[in-house]
């Protein structure tokens, strides 16, 4: 991290990411892309909504959206271990998506991220940016107001 | 040849020698008497022609006779008929004719014999020449009896002399008195000039032995029937008489040898009997002697008994005293240990006081968890200020980072808080059990210095009677050493008597041989045979001998154990009796073997008084 301090202003602004962890899999996303993160929330669970769509909080007296990220990212489904929430702003409001753990706020330098090539093939494979390769491990990158974004869509549109 | 046999056999045998003898002597008698009976048929024919001869004479019919003729024919030319006249008036011609006579009808042969007889038929041979001579050597001899075994007949012969007063010398006188001048007899023989008593010839009487030899033979023969009957019957009575007897004789002849073989064997046994006590008593003295040496080790142990128990009194007391030390010590470590109960309690609480900070902790990290989720959002937040926020979003990490190294730090708190209450639980834990062992422990010590001090009560009551047993000991061990004294005498006197007893049986052994012996010798004599039973001796006495020599040898051999090769030179030398010159040594054996104890023994008694 005192690494990234070092950074000059300019690239600070493109390149800094939260990193979480969903299963065993870790994801980097932009901060730009996000409102808030909070402690995960007393969630109200709506009826007649698919798999990945928990129900919804009362978040400072705003209603919004909660979505499972283990489901959507096609891990083992466990309510248990979703302990943290990020909220982000998408075209229909905000939503708020349940992750496993924050890991932190890093520096990631554009040459380390390496394009995802079409052999990784899955839900959120047309939201991957590429696989950031840190020193301790892999983290995928995405863009993941899009990734929630389409998968409420995907919702509304079966609707 | 059984004993019946034999006597039958006797009995047989004196019989037939009785009916032989009966036979012999009544056919020599009946011989005898025949003999006499026929010499004395022919002295009674011979006397009666002596008598007729004389009657003849006494006539005096010759001389009267020759003087008619001599008056008739005085030439001398007689008639034959006047001859036979004369020859009728001769005396001796008369008892001629009488003895021809009737003699075959008497059955005998009347026989004239002389020397220069006048009837050539007269004339003597060579045998009744014999008997002539023999009447003319003895003129007193009268008569001469001949038993004659050529023809088997007797003689009877008497001598014919001449006689003047028969008118003898009538005819064989003097050639001068011839009636006729001539020289010449009245029947013309020449006159032979004999004298007065001159031997003539002889009459003899030859009666035949036939019928008395058939006499005798008829008597033998009816003597040999009745010899032969009765001997028949002895022989059967005899048979029957003995049968019974026999029997019996038998029988005892049988258990006798049964008897005499249960004798040697008794004997053996005895023998072999008096031999293992003679070995026994040995063994007792040799065991005597070792309990004697026994006996002073067990005397100089009670003595040391006596000075170990009094030690270990002593000791015990000691002991006591001690014990009543650690018991007092124990208790004061069981007050410790109840101190140390007391500040484990603490310790407890300690960990109470640690958990308390340990959950203080979680506090700290709720602080830290909740400071980073604010550093991320400052994050955001100066990410979306942009370039207004860049300095803030440097504050936001850093907050961030502090606030990682203080939830690390308190992480680390924890761990360290966790680590001491867990050490400080495994103390307590640790030191309760400890405790509770040392409690225990120290109980069980109390109670074992209890139990010690009342074991060694106990041993100084014990050792207090063992000094009194060992007095009693003592007394008991000078007892028995007297015992084994008396023991030793017996046991002497028990070798010695083994010894005769062996002696004995050795003799009874020979005396039972000698009845097997004697048995066998009676059997041979009842049965003639023996009877090839158990217990029969074939030839008892070359057997026996050796036997006899051969136990005395082992007896010997026996006392001669360990005493040097002499004595088994003892027993070489064969053909010796063997009781009496194996005696001497035996007894000197057993002399010596008792001295040998006396030698030893009674010193070891001596020495262990004195160590009493």
């Amino acid at each position: 991290m005192s690494e990234a301090i070092l950074q000059t202003s300019e690239q600070l602004e493109n390149d800094k990411y939260l990193v979480f962890r969903v299963g065993t899999s870790y994801y980097g996303i932009s901060l730009s892309e996000i409102v808030e993160v909070t402690e995960k929330l007393d969630t109200v669970p709506t009826p007649n909504t698919p798999d990945h769509v928990i129900g919804v909080v009362n978040l400072r007296g705003e209603v919004i959206t909660v979505v499972d990220t283990r489901h959507l990212l096609g891990q083992e489904k466990s309510e248990s271990h979703l302990n943290f929430v990020i909220v982000v702003n998408t075209d229909k409001g905000k939503v708020a998506a349940l992750v496993d753990q924050m890991i932190d706020v890093r520096q990631i330098n554009k040459e380390i991220i390496e394009e995802s090539t079409s052999s990784i093939q899955s839900e959120a494979n047309s939201h991957l940016l590429g696989i950031a390769k840190a020193e301790d491990r892999l983290i995928y990158i995405l863009r993941f107001k899009d990734f929630i974004q389409e998968a409420l869509s995907r919702l509304n549109g079966e609707r | 040849m059984s004993f019946q046999l034999k006597i039958i056999t006797i009995v047989t045998v004196a019989c037939i020698i009785c009916t032989g003898t009966a036979m012999y002597i009544a056919s020599q008698e009946a011989q005898v008497e025949g003999e006499q009976s026929l010499i004395n048929k022919g002295e009674a024919i011979l006397t009666r022609l002596e008598a007729s001869r004389d009657y003849v004479a006494n006539q005096g019919l010759l001389r009267e006779t020759i003087a008619d003729l001599v008056q008739k024919y005085p030439n001398g030319d007689l008639p034959e008929e006047q001859k036979q006249k004369v020859l009728n008036v001769v005396p001796i011609y008369a008892s001629l004719k009488i003895g021809m006579k009737n003699a075959r009808k008497d059955k005998y042969k009347f026989r004239v014999a002389a020397r220069d007889a006048r009837r050539k038929t007269n004339e003597a041979n060579e045998l009744e020449r014999s008997f002539l001579e023999r009447f003319e050597e003895d003129p007193d001899l009268k008569q001469i009896t001949y038993k004659d075994k050529e023809k088997n007949a007797m003689w009877v012969m008497r001598p014919v002399r001449l006689s003047e007063d028969q008118g003898c010398l009538e005819c064989h006188g003097a050639p001068s008195t011839s009636p006729f001048g001539n020289g010449q007899d009245i029947l013309g023989f020449k006159m032979e000039n004999w004298k007065d008593n001159k031997l003539h010839g002889m009459f003899a009487v030859i009666s035949s032995l036939e019928p008395i030899q058939a006499a005798v033979t008829e008597t033998n023969v009816t003597l040999a029937k009745w010899g032969g009957g009765i001997t028949v019957a002895v022989i059967a009575i005899v048979f029957f008489l003995l049968k019974g007897p026999m029997n019996i004789l038998n029988n005892i002849s049988a258990r006798i040898s049964s008897a005499s073989q249960r004798n040697l064997q008794s004997s053996d046994s005895l023998k072999g009997t008096a031999q293992s006590v003679s070995a026994a008593s040995t063994e007792q003295s040799a065991a005597i002697q070792e309990t004697m040496a026994s006996m002073s080790e067990m005397s100089s142990m009670i003595s040391r008994t006596i000075s170990v128990a009094k030690d270990t009194e002593k000791m015990a007391t000691e002991l006591n005293d001690k014990t009543n030390q650690g018991q007092k010590v124990m208790t004061g470590m069981v007050d410790s240990m109840n101190s140390i109960k007391q500040a484990n309690e603490r310790l407890n609480e300690m960990i109470g006081i640690i958990k308390d900070i340990s959950s203080k902790t979680n506090v700290i990290n709720d602080i830290v968890f909740k400071t980073q989720l604010l550093s991320v959002n400052a994050s955001v937040e100066a990410a979306r200020a942009g370039n207004h926020g860049k300095g803030f979003a440097v504050v936001a990490e850093e907050v961030g980072n502090l606030a990682q190294v203080s939830g690390q730090a308190a992480e680390e708190i924890r761990d360290m808080l966790e680590k001491s209450q867990r050490h400080v639980e495994a103390i307590v834990t640790d030191t309760n059990s400890r405790v509770e062992e040392g409690e225990r422990v120290s109980k069980d010590a109390l109670s074992s210095f209890k139990e010690i001090s009342d074991g060694i009560n106990t041993i100084h009551s014990y050792a207090r009677n063992v000094n009194e047993a060992t007095v009693q000991q003592e007394e008991g061990i000078s007892q028995i050493s007297e015992a084994m004294g008396q023991m030793d005498t017996a046991s002497q006197q028990n070798s010695k008597m083994a010894e005769q007893v062996s002696l004995m049986s050795g003799e009874l052994h020979h005396q039972s041989q000698e009845l097997a012996t004697l048995n066998n010798e009676t059997q041979l004599l009842v049965k003639g045979r023996l009877d090839h039973g158990p217990g029969q001796f074939q030839s008892p006495a070359p057997q026996s001998q050796p036997q006899a020599q051969a136990s005395g040898g082992k007896v010997l051999s026996f006392f001669a154990k360990g005493h040097g090769p002499e004595n088994h030179a003892g027993e070489a030398p064969a053909g010796q009796a063997p009781a009496e010159p194996q005696a001497p040594p035996a007894q000197a054996e057993a002399n010596q073997e008792p001295s040998n104890f006396n030698g030893t023994s009674k010193p070891d008694l001596s020495k262990f008084k004195k160590a009493l």
